[in-house]
């Protein structure tokens, strides 16, 4: 029943009291609740499968470690990406190399009359034009775009103004609607 | 939401791989687990450098302190006395030997 649902919901807030007190069970429940949404933004902004799983270990340990000092100013779930955004610029640093970028040229254009999104999986056409994009355009997009955060919140994360925000939203999206349209879509 | 490309986006975002089954379990015990206590050789190397650093820097001062002392610097050629015009003193206090009192001798 939906009643009974909303009865027994946890807060984030009080799963939050309770792991910050090494309460293993609310660790579970927040790992639950949100591995699905940070492992889609590593992965969406790293563009690598094969680290996934460490990354993601990474993250949630070290949420989980700073627990008893979160004192709550910001969102739960704010804290979280702020953490696995700052965790994600470190991999990078750490590989130290931009993400494999796929040449636009290099990709194939779909042929005359043949339905583009027949040939290529929906997301796998996605996942190729977010690579062409230079880290902080994606970034920004992968944040707004795919994961509904407000420019004021990408700014704080990502430590620029919001004015930048808005400019590589824009520079983002002309490249990619440049790109979709070399491949017969229009958006 | 009234962009398509922002639409075409969320629609189609690249979505993960399952976790590994064994990533909660690792997670926790990562979190649980005590924080391993610092090794004692962590903090030495630092002091060990900073002492050797002062030992070299001590030794080496003392070494050009003692080159300072010593005499002629190297490279530089003896002082040469023949040409020059150099004359005992006229008058020059001495001890005599037997007497071991002091001689002013002219």
């Amino acid at each position: 029943m939906r009643v009974g649902v909303a009865v027994t919901q946890v807060s984030d807030e009080q799963l939050v009291w309770r792991a910050s007190r090494s309460d293993s069970q609310a660790f579970r429940e927040l790992y639950r609740r949100y591995v699905s949404k940070v492992r889609g933004l590593l992965y969406q902004m790293m563009g690598d499968i094969e680290s996934l799983d460490d990354l993601t270990q990474e993250v949630f340990v070290k949420v989980f470690k700073a627990l008893p000092g979160f004192r709550g100013d910001a969102q739960f779930s704010t804290w979280l990406f702020r953490i696995a955004v700052n965790c994600c610029q470190d991999a990078r640093r750490r590989r130290g190399r931009r993400p494999v970028a796929v040449p636009i040229d290099n990709l194939p254009l779909a042929a005359r009359g043949e339905d583009p999104l027949g040939r290529l999986d929906r997301e796998q056409l996605v996942s190729q034009a977010l690579a062409t994009l230079k880290e902080e355009h994606r970034d920004v997009v992968v944040l707004h775009d795919l994961h509904d955060r407000p420019q004021d919140e990408i700014a704080k994360l990502l430590t620029v103004p919001t004015g930048t925000v808005k400019s590589r939203l824009f520079y983002a999206r002309r490249q990619l609607r440049e790109w979709f349209y070399a491949r017969g879509i229009e958006l | 939401m009234s962009d398509p490309l922002q639409e075409f986006l969320r629609r189609n975002a690249p979505e993960p791989p399952a976790p590994a089954r064994a990533l909660e379990e690792h997670i926790l015990e990562a979190t649980l687990a005590p924080a391993p206590a610092l090794p004692r050789m962590s903090r030495r190397p630092p002091a060990l450098v900073a002492a050797a650093s002062l030992t070299l820097l001590l030794l080496g001062g003392l070494g050009f302190w003692q080159q300072q002392q010593s005499g002629n610097p190297k490279g530089e050629p003896p002082f040469e006395t023949a040409g020059l015009n150099i004359r005992e003193p006229d008058t020059f206090f001495a001890v005599d030997p037997q007497t071991d009192l002091y001689d002013v001798r002219f």
